[in-house]
């Protein structure tokens, strides 16, 4: 590269930069930024620490680019003008939403569902905007992105060093930065396509602000640390829900508590006012009502997370997970006990959660050394508190009560395994320097004293093994193989389905099944059953999943379509057991009955608009065939006399026809919901039921005796009050005659009959010579004795009866 | 080594820094990195890059600005017809990115092309 050939040279570099960078320009913009920020960083460290970060910076990148690389190589098939480079549902999201407003906004968007994903209000936050700038710049960018993330995550982590480094000394921030860049979680979501690489670059930037604006002594400095502070404070702002409301919040509680523990006169105050201000807090109903309404919120948003796919874990009460529920649509409420136990468990489960025994798969069971050493950074916070306290009383307070607001809206808010996980990795980068602090104060400790003379002066047991792998070495032959058993014992068995057989339907389940039609009960044989499981029949959501014990229960049908269904339980909205093909809905249709009855309680245009016809067209199949009018009922409301054939449910025990349940042969007669016409339940009040079978038409002659003056008003025609086919009709009326009790009228009546076991019935009574008759007309009502009964053929009556 | 022997305020955050120090997991960790930074620092790749600068700082200061010039423009101007030349969905914003690659290698230059801060 001589001097004399400078031009060449330029020429080639350019080309060659070019190249390069029309291939990725995010990706060289990235490496200069980081060839700009990194040595900086490095710099503000003290000399005897430079070279040590270096090189663990270097190899922490190395790691990513490794991976990032088996990334790239393992996508290789997909790579195409749609491909979005995610590994997870979230990236995904973000990712495929910034290219839809970059096809809108460059104009060419193929369809309206690119609208619809870019201005939808789920999922808005500043850092898909970011995002679509990205991809408007740069074009698709998503591995450039992951190395915007590691970037930004890098220099967090060395700010966070830069923190521990003058707080605690160097070789706490040692261990915490090597724990921060190589803490599996934040490991894979520091080369995501997440927001959270940048919502821990902005934190750690307000942190570390605001610490500068009271430690630094210039004005000059403390004039640009307002100025960061401010700007990570608005770029903060939309990056997540409450995002400010939680950083202020932690930095204000931070502070607090920095004031709080300036003395132990001042410590004991602060306590003694704070239980003071709770109890009384706590006895006034408004302020008890607005407490127990934010965590009902709160608790709405949990129940949210548990129905949704994955391994959900629970913080209410059993009963509250029965029926699932959109959090918008929840009309969950707490009393105080159930919050208390709510708040209770939501502070145990971030802390617990996954425990070794409620691992569901072999990834998670993967994420059990981890979980071990988030339990041993738990444990080791108190110890590191207290030392934090007396190296450095503001870095440790403002280090821990920074993600105090953040890590309560997380454990009150969750219900998904998998998103706490991923979201607990907002607390790790900031707690694990205390948790160092606590380590190196553990493995310093023992031995410094002659009581323990099995460690020695350089803090090896029985002079051979290191304190500190002692320590490792015993979590990772004690602990992990402990939790491991622990997951083995404890585990919950799965739900599992052996047997369904379909068994009688008792009154019992009927009365269970309210008013919905029940078609048939199930009797479901497996293990692992719990109280609390949903049970489908194919798509069709039961009736009832009523449990017996961990190895039964009954499942309670209601009308599904014919065919073969598999049977699928549910705990929330996880499919935990499946029996394929084990419900067969045979094609019979349920028996349909007339029956005459009062729909009552009608508002006046509902009961104008009942048609003859299908009752609820699409719904179940009853039917009006004979309408009365429209007449008044109590209360301003309507009423309609209706013939109408109901819909039995199934009855395989031939218990007799039952709608919803209610048998129709109770007494007293029963009123029954049905479905009407906008699909709104009508109450129907059975006054009658027939057969099925059509009724046989009977000629009769009848004598009637009574006063005269009432024996004149029957007249041909004279209809009996019945909307059923089968009501008598006066065909001829004889001629009156005196009788010993009064006058007599015989009359020749035409009607419908139904052939019972002793005989002909009309009307449910029996209808032979010599039984009783009553003719009931809107105008009189008189009652005679059944002289003939004689079946019509062809319309002529047949004096066989 | 993640014992240190500065900055430490109690006699047992030091005295843990050193067991720490001396254990055998983080004279893996140790290894590791020293394995690390070794091919970094030996790879042929960087070796090639310090030569190039160099050489690049041999050069009188006026000829080193005119290189960094011109590198600046061919490398914008390329770069904006090979963006024209890609698929219209993968296109960046072309003269952003221009803009953009010129400032940045303006920057690198005026940061790098100086001996004393390289």
């Amino acid at each position: 590269m001589t001097q004399r050939w400078w031009p060449a040279w330029s020429i080639l570099a350019g080309a060659a930069i070019a190249a390069i960078y029309t291939l990725t320009p995010l990706t060289v913009c990235v490496v200069a930024a980081a060839a700009v920020i990194l040595p900086r960083l490095i710099a503000r460290l003290p000399r005897s620490e430079r070279d040590w970060v270096t090189a663990v910076v270097v190899v922490a990148l190395l790691a990513r680019l490794l991976a990032l690389g088996v990334l790239f190589a393992r996508n290789v098939p997909n790579h195409d003008d749609q491909f979005v480079g995610a590994t997870t549902g979230d990236e995904a999201y973000a990712m495929a939403r910034a290219l839809r407003t970059r096809d809108i906004l460059r104009g060419s968007t193929t369809g309206k569902y690119d609208f619809v994903v870019a201005f939808d209000e789920y999922g808005r936050n500043s850092y898909v905007t970011a995002l679509t700038a990205a991809q408007v710049v740069f074009g698709p960018t998503p591995y450039a992105v992951r190395l915007l993330n590691t970037l930004l995550f890098t220099v967090a982590a060395l700010l966070l060093f830069c923190l521990s480094c003058d707080a605690f000394g160097a070789a706490p921030a040692r261990v915490g930065l090597v724990a921060v860049l190589f803490w599996p979680t934040l490991f894979a979501w520091s080369i995501s396509l997440l927001k959270e690489p940048l919502y821990l670059f902005l934190g750690v930037l307000l942190l570390t602000s605001a610490l500068g604006i009271v430690r630094d002594r210039s004005w000059r400095k403390r004039t640009i640390d307002i100025g960061v502070a401010i700007a990570a404070a608005v770029l903060m702002k939309d990056l997540r829900p409450s995002a400010l409301l939680l950083a202020v919040g932690g930095l204000t509680l931070g502070f607090a508590a920095h004031a709080a523990l300036a003395s132990k006169q001042v410590l004991r105050a602060v306590a003694v006012a704070a239980a003071i201000a709770l109890v009384a807090a706590a006895s006034i109903p408004s302020v008890q009502r607005r407490i127990v309404g934010g965590l009902e919120s709160a608790a709405k948003t949990h129940t949210g997370h548990v129905y949704t796919v994955g391994h959900s874990y629970k913080l209410l009460d059993a009963g509250f997970y029965l029926n699932p529920q959109t959090p918008a649509a929840s009309t969950l409420t707490l009393t105080a006990e159930e919050s208390a136990r709510f708040v209770v468990r939501a502070i145990g489960s971030f802390v617990m959660v996954p425990a070794p025994w409620q691992l569901a798969s072999t990834r998670e069971l993967a994420y059990l050394p981890e979980q071990i050493a988030w339990y041993a950074l738990v444990l080791l916070l108190p110890l590191g508190c207290v030392v934090g306290w007396r190296h450095d009383r503001l870095a440790t307070c403002m280090l821990v009560a920074y993600v105090m607001p953040t890590a309560a809206g997380l454990a009150l808010t969750n219900g998904n395994v998998g998103t706490l996980l991923r979201l607990r990795g907002l607390v790790i980068p900031y707690l694990v320097w205390i948790g160092a602090l606590g380590v190196c104060h553990a493995v310093g400790t023992p031995g410094r004293n002659r009581h323990m003379r099995w460690i020695d002066e350089n803090g090896r047991l029985f002079g051979r093994v290191n304190l500190f792998d002692a320590a490792v070495a015993a979590c990772v032959a004690v602990l992990l193989p402990v939790a491991y058993g622990m997951f083995l014992l404890f585990r919950p068995a799965a739900p599992h389905i052996s047997s369904v057989v379909r068994v009688p339907i008792t009154a019992e389940e009927r009365r269970i099944a309210g008013g919905s039609r029940l078609t048939a009960k199930l009797k479901v044989r497996g293990s692992g059953l719990r109280p609390m499981l949903r049970a489908t029949i194919g798509d069709t959501q039961s009736l009832g999943f009523v449990f017996e014990d961990p190895n039964s229960a009954d499942v309670l049908v209601p009308v599904v379509a014919p065919g073969t269904h598999d049977l699928v339980l549910y705990d929330g909205v996880q499919e935990v057991a499946r029996l394929t093909k084990s419900v067969t809905i045979e094609a019979t249709p349920p028996p349909r009955i007339p029956v005459i009855g009062t729909l009552i309680h009608l508002d006046k245009v509902a009961a104008d608009a009942i048609t003859l016809g299908a009752l609820f067209p699409g719904g179940p199949a009853d039917a009006v065939v004979a309408l009365g009018p429209v007449r008044p009922d109590v209360a301003g409301r309507w009423q309609r006399q209706a013939e109408i054939l109901l819909q039995c449910d199934a009855d395989p025990n031939e218990e007799g026809c039952a709608v919803g349940g209610v048998p129709l042969n109770a007494r007293p007669l029963p009123i029954v919901r049905l479905t009407g016409g906008s699909g709104a339940q009508l109450s129907f009040a059975v006054a009658e039921t027939f057969p099925s079978a059509a009724p046989t038409k009977l000629a009769a002659l009848v004598r009637f005796e009574s006063e005269p003056e009432l024996l004149n008003l029957i007249r041909s025609g004279d209809r009996d009050d019945c909307l059923d086919q089968r009501a008598a009709t006066v065909v001829a009326p004889g001629s009156r005659r005196n009788g010993p009790r009064g006058a007599q009228l015989d009359v020749t009546l035409r009607l419908g009959a139904d052939r019972g076991p002793e005989g002909w019935r009309y009307r449910t009574r029996v209808f032979k010579a010599g039984a009783p008759f009553t003719l009931t007309t809107d105008r009189y009502t008189v009652e005679g004795t059944v002289l003939n009964v004689s079946e019509e053929v062809g319309g002529q009556p047949n004096d066989r009866d | 080594m993640i014992a240190t022997e500065g900055g430490d305020r109690t006699s047992a955050c030091r005295r843990g820094g050193r067991v720490i120090g001396e254990s055998r997991i983080a004279a893996l960790i140790d290894a590791s990195r020293r394995r690390v930074t070794a091919g970094v620092v030996d790879s042929r790749s960087l070796a090639l890059g310090r030569a190039v600068a160099r050489q690049f700082h041999s050069w009188p200061a006026a000829i080193r600005r005119r290189a960094a010039l011109l590198t600046a423009a061919v490398a914008g101007v390329a770069h904006f017809v090979m963006a024209s030349a890609l698929p219209w969905h993968a296109q960046p914003q072309r003269l952003a990115t221009t803009v953009l690659l010129i400032a940045v290698i303006l920057g690198a230059a005026s940061r790098f092309g100086d001996p004393s801060t390289s």
